[in-house]
């Protein structure tokens, strides 16, 4: 019995873990005390690692679309076949009609090959199927310098100020997030965020706003941090921003966000007045607005506060940052693309990895794949997806490949393979090559990619971009209030990852949480009859799904929460392309109840 | 002397590392069970007790106290009555049956034989969880809130 090493990549903290291996199978899950990030601790999701590696539902054999079902086939006829296709609708309409999508729990060198693939076939249509909230944090990220802190050092801060809900979404961090704020006397934990989760409960400042307006609750803390600044210490940005936050009056920003200014001023105190600081930002789907802004408002606040501060942006996929940065400036954005195929313009479509359809169960997608003439679609289990594809592709994990993932700024991570894959399936890289080389082409590794450097913010967009948060907010909530009235929320947890397609193959999570559940306030509960229970209809503009509820009181009046990692809670978020980002919105949605009996 | 799993409730953040770990090592059952009372999400773990009831109340001797400690349960001897599930005071034996698989904590004893700790232990992401001898754990695991003076997260989930 052996011992490998590998990576978790259910979040971007990339903990270590040891699998057992005897033979060709895993025995157990080992721990990996000396890895830096989680000194061998691990949360739920880092156990499936084992159940990934043996389970019996993978997909172990390419399929080809015959008829009705899918009949196995061997990889020479698949690909070739997926040759064919490409070369024929290349002549016919040309190489743009390609689209090719990853998932960004790809490794670097997979989303290069990726980029270069399509590349070779003629076609710009690339991109990564990120998830809204990691893009709009990568894209305000995007080519700033910022002193990122190392997840390791947490211990030693003296006040840390989370973003969302740290806990439930990267809970390896809770020993030393926990472990700073008990060491001395005076340190502080300032955690933003509507629902009083147990990352709130360690809180000694607790900022309760309204859903959506944490960029608002963060310009207001640097707005009343530059008040007490002197003029050389507020620094560069100075001026420029000083003007640009006085135009957002204090009433919009305590209106908006429901928090007193003289709340805002003392969290700005605490953490200005702290040794070492540092910003987490840890978004959910559907929990945060405005994250471009989220991103750059926290780079200033760490920058012009005092001591040593930083920022620690967090995602939710494994290689968020790493796929980013292999393609940055994508031509098209992977909603763009997939509106693109909405409107024929795509008609053979590559994707790689995540389940679109369950991941962003939305009209436009299912039209998009109707109108995709040649759909093929690779992965780890059989998927909604893989009910529509004329060819489906086995993935290799990335427990069964080799290549680097990075996990934080500057620190790559190498994968090793634990186990070969399961059956004949291969690492994607591996599908991308072959099939390359069946085009008549090579994806020989390029020259380094050149790093994005030396920009700085832009300090009247990010206003103009803040100014418009509260406006917006409550134009729209206006029209929307008498036919929505509430809130919806998308909470986060360690049970399951992402829109939960691979986590809900796992055993113990389908223990613990098989299906969605909808929270909702004891007094609303109240108002609506609902006494310990029952079912609710909740509806959105863009769907409808009924939902058994709990009632809880950590969460403020009007405002619902549910597990994001369900299709029936994605559905009701709608598929809106936000013209600035590029990218799907990601926002706190309007919804009505109905109870049900 | 004989060490035990301690859960020091301030730390806990009701993530379900440890019975997600017990699960992925007891071949996919879970002797770590999680849940809510309104004032905290704890789990429920085997305590090893001094004078245990589940051993006391099985009629066919298939509970067992092992030398260190370690109260076990004897599969091939069970007959599945449910006595023990009856008698524990702190309900964490699953009633369930299933035949030659370990359904009661067994502290993973080939981990402590290999001088590890139990795997609940190792996982858990917050340092709630903590193996240590009965004599060596001071008050402030056994007084709720004493580490944090107060300042008890309990206190404040209201
Ligand atoms: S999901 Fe994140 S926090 Fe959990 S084990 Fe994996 S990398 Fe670590």
């Amino acid at each position: 019995m052996v011992e490998k090493r590998s990576v978790c990549l259910f979040c971007s903290l990339g903990c270590g873990l040891g699998i057992e291996v005897d033979g060709g199978g895993a025995l157990g899950i080992e721990y990996y005390p000396e890895h830096p990030v989680n000194n061998g601790r691990l949360c739920p999701r880092g156990h499936y690692a084992l159940e990934l590696l043996n389970h019996p539902h993978r997909l172990y054999v390419p399929q080809i679309r015959d008829g009705e079902g899918l009949r196995k086939a061997s990889w020479d006829e698949a690909l070739n076949l997926l040759a064919t296709r490409i070369d024929e609708t290349r002549k016919s309409y040309g190489p743009q009609s390609i689209g090719i999508v990853l998932d960004p729990n790809h490794t670097n060198e997979e989303v290069e090959a990726g980029l270069r693939l399509a590349e070779a076939i003629g076609t710009s249509n690339f991109s990564c199927s990120f998830s809204p909230e990691d893009y709009g944090l990568l894209k305000g990220l995007r080519g700033l310098s910022y002193s990122e802190i190392k997840a390791e050092e947490l211990e030693e801060f003296n006040c840390i100020l989370v973003i969302g809900s740290l806990f439930e979404s990267h809970p390896i961090l809770a020993k030393r997030v926990i472990g700073a704020k008990y060491k001395k006397r005076g340190n502080s934990l300032i955690v933003i965020d509507p629902q009083r989760t147990n990352t709130a409960l360690f809180a000694n400042i607790h900022l309760e706003n309204r859903p959506g307006s944490e960029a608002l609750v963060l310009a207001g803390i640097l707005k009343s941090l530059i008040k007490g600044a002197s003029e050389e210490a507020v620094g560069k940005w100075g001026g420029e921003l000083k003007a640009g936050l006085e135009n957002i009056p204090d009433e919009a920003i305590s209106q908006a966000s429901g928090i007193r200014m003289g709340q805002l001023a003392e969290a700005a105190r605490v953490f200005n007045d702290s040794e070492k600081g540092v910003v987490i930002l840890s978004p959910g789907f559907g929990r945060h607005r405005g994250l471009p802004e989220l991103a750059q408002l926290s780079i200033l606040l760490a920058n012009l506060s005092k001591g040593e501060k930083g920022i620690l942006p967090l995602f939710t996929f494994g290689n968020a940052l790493g796929s980013y940065r292999a393609a940055p400036n994508p031509v098209k954005t992977f909603p763009q693309l997939i509106e693109d195929a909405s409107g024929g313009g795509i008609k053979l479509l590559l994707l790689f990895g995540e389940d679109i359809l369950s991941a962003y169960p939305s009209e436009a997608v299912q039209k998009a794949i109707g109108q995709v003439e040649f759909l093929v679609s690779a992965g780890l289990f059989p998927s909604e997806i893989s009910k529509f594809a004329h060819i489906v592709l086995p993935s290799a994990s990335w427990l069964e490949k080799s290549g680097t993932v990075s996990s934080f700024k500057g620190r790559d991570q190498v994968l090793e393979p634990v186990l070969p894959p399961p059956g004949i399936a291969r690492p994607d890289l591996e599908i991308m090559s072959q099939l390359a080389t069946r085009l008549g082409f090579s994806l020989e590794p390029k020259a380094q990619r050149k790093a994005e450097k030396g920009i700085s913010i832009d300090i009247q967009g990010l206003i103009r971009g803040v100014a418009s948060l509260p406006k917006e907010m409550t134009a729209e909530e206006e029209g929307a209030k008498e036919e929505y009235p509430y809130l919806l929320v998308g909470e986060e947890n360690s049970i399951h990852f992402a829109d939960g397609s691979i986590t809900r193959n796992f055993g113990w999570a389908m223990e613990v949480l098989p299906s969605p559940y909808i929270e909702i306030n004891t007094r609303d509960a109240e108002k609506l009859g609902l006494d310990g229970g029952g079912e609710v209809l909740v509806r959105s503009r863009s769907g409808e799904s009924t939902l058994p509820v709990q009632i809880t009181d950590r969460i403020p009046q009007g405002v619902l929460f549910a597990p994001s990692h369900f299709p029936q809670v994605r559905c009701l978020y709608g598929w809106r392309i936000d013209p600035d980002l590029g990218y799907l919105e990601s926002r706190p949605e309007r919804v009505s109840l109905m109870v049900r009996d | 002397m004989a060490k035990r799993v301690f859960v020091n409730l301030d730390y806990c953040i009701g993530c379900g590392s440890c019975s997600a770990a017990c699960y992925y090592s007891h071949n996919g059952f879970t002797n770590v069970h999680y849940g809510s009372v309104p004032e905290a999400t704890i789990p429920f773990i085997c305590r090893h007790c001094e004078d245990p009831a589940c051993v006391a109340a099985c009629p066919n001797g298939a509970i067992k106290k092992l030398d260190n400690g370690v109260i076990k349960r004897m599969n091939m001897l069970c007959v599945g009555c449910g006595s023990c599930s009856l008698a524990c005071p702190f309900g964490v034996i699953d009633p369930g049956i299933r035949s030659y698989t370990i359904l009661k904590c067994d502290l993973c004893i080939e981990r402590l034989a290999d001088g590890k700790e139990p795997a609940c232990v190792t996982a858990c992401p917050s340092g709630a969880l903590r193996f240590e001898g009965v004599s060596e754990v001071s008050e402030e695991y056994i007084l709720i809130g004493g580490r944090v003076g107060g300042q008890h997260p309990i206190f404040r989930r209201r």
